[in-house]
């Protein structure tokens, strides 16, 4: 099963990025630091998807 | 004549602002009344109070942006302000009957956009403003989502060997008292602004005050007055009606979500971006949500959101633009 949480947290990471050039340079940070923020939120929640499958598959393992 | 009609505008202006505290003081104090840290009667004049009070915190930079920042100040004119006025407060009531969680702000920058364009032009526009506005309806729910989401895996990381559950939910429930005030401060800071700005632009409009100008005490104090006397008279209601409505948060995702939001509105606040409370507060709670999984979010309110950011610039502008053309026939 696909991680929906981490493939939000890319889009909404792209959506971000791609609001860098229109925003003025007294703001750009914000999207800057928020596209980062979104990108290393969607890895983190792959990740933790990731170890959780892994964790449940030992348990199916162990349970047979 | 002039004078009558400066005073019916700022009455005007004044109505929305209270609409906006009497509609938007649910935002504050849900959580706070769902949760039982104060009744719902307490809750109303804690959140009235805390708008109040907003003055003495943030400046009139969001007032400035909406008063020049947004429309050449020398297309503004009484019929202009009043068309925009009414534009804002037409779709807000449309959207209040639909159900949809529109922006007060964005209607308002939509209806005095379409009224000016309507009178002057396209070249009435001020590009830069109207970007940055643009830009941040996108980015402050998502600044919230973040924070939120960000603040409620931190606090539940620090208090997760905690074994004294009973007192931690007390903890959080005094929190709570605290982060409504602050979501409550940037309400009233960002929202009434708004109102702030729309009044300096008749004040200029009409040639009572030079372009330039900055916002005078009594046009803060009114402001600031409207919104919380709007939040004192309509949050009661609201929060009466919505009583069961309201989804359970634990008050450790009150306390998250409305930090994240009124951290949000601080930051927009003292940049002079004026915002949406209302979106800024949802993403917030989509945030808090979306820690424990994404099926634990009720997309179907973040998607009524996302329609509201397509639909509320142009249908304010469109019903303001309408309405100067009226006033021109009749003039």
């Amino acid at each position: 099963m696909t991680d929906r949480r981490a493939l939000f947290f890319l889009g909404a990471s792209l959506v971000v990025a791609l609001l860098i050039p229109l925003t003025d340079d007294e703001f750009r940070f914000v999207p800057i630091g928020l596209a980062l923020v979104y990108a290393v939120l969607a890895i983190a929640s792959f990740l933790d998807h990731r170890s959780r499958q892994s964790m449940a598959e030992e348990e199916d393992r162990h349970s047979r | 004549m002039e004078l009558a009609g400066v005073v019916f505008v700022v009455g005007i202006a004044l109505v929305f602002d209270f609409v906006n505290g009497f509609h938007d003081a649910a935002n504050s104090i849900a959580t706070v009344v769902s949760t039982r840290v104060l009744s719902p009667r307490l809750a109303v004049a804690w959140a009235a109070f805390f708008n109040f009070v907003a003055f003495l915190v943030f400046g009139t930079a969001v007032a400035a942006t909406i008063a020049s920042g947004v429309i050449d100040p020398q297309a503004l004119s009484i019929g202009v302000i009043f068309a925009g006025l009414i534009g804002a407060i037409a779709w807000n009531l449309i959207t209040f009957y639909l159900g949809l969680p529109s922006s007060s702000s964005h209607a308002l920058v939509g209806g005095m956009a379409g009224a000016a364009v309507a009178k002057s032009g396209f070249e009435v526009l001020i590009g830069e403003g109207i970007r940055t506005i643009g830009v941040f309806i996108i980015l402050s729910p998502l600044l919230g989502l973040a924070l939120g989401m960000i603040l409620m895996v931190g606090l539940q990381w620090a208090v997760h060997r905690y074994q004294k559950v009973d007192r931690v939910n007390r903890f959080f429930r005094r929190g709570q008292l605290v982060s409504a005030a602050a979501f409550s401060l940037g309400h009233g800071g960002n929202d009434a602004q708004k109102t702030m700005g729309v009044i300096l632009a008749v004040l200029v409009g009409a040639g009572h005050l030079p372009v330039g100008s900055d916002v005078p005490l009594w046009v803060v104090l009114s402001a600031h007055t409207a919104i919380g006397l709007g939040t004192l008279t309509g949050g009661w209601r609201i929060v009466k009606t919505m009583g069961s409505r309201i989804t359970r948060l634990q008050p450790v995702g009150g306390v998250a979500a409305e930090s994240a939001a009124a951290a949000t509105l601080f930051f927009t606040s003292f940049a002079g971006i004026p915002v949406s409370t209302t979106h800024t507060i949802t993403g917030a709670i989509v945030g808090v949500g979306a820690s424990r999984r994404l099926s634990a979010v009720r997309w179907g309110v973040a998607g009524r959101v996302v329609w509201a950011w397509i639909l509320t610039i142009p249908g304010a502008w469109i019903i303001a633009a309408a309405t100067y053309a009226v006033i021109a026939t009749v003039q």
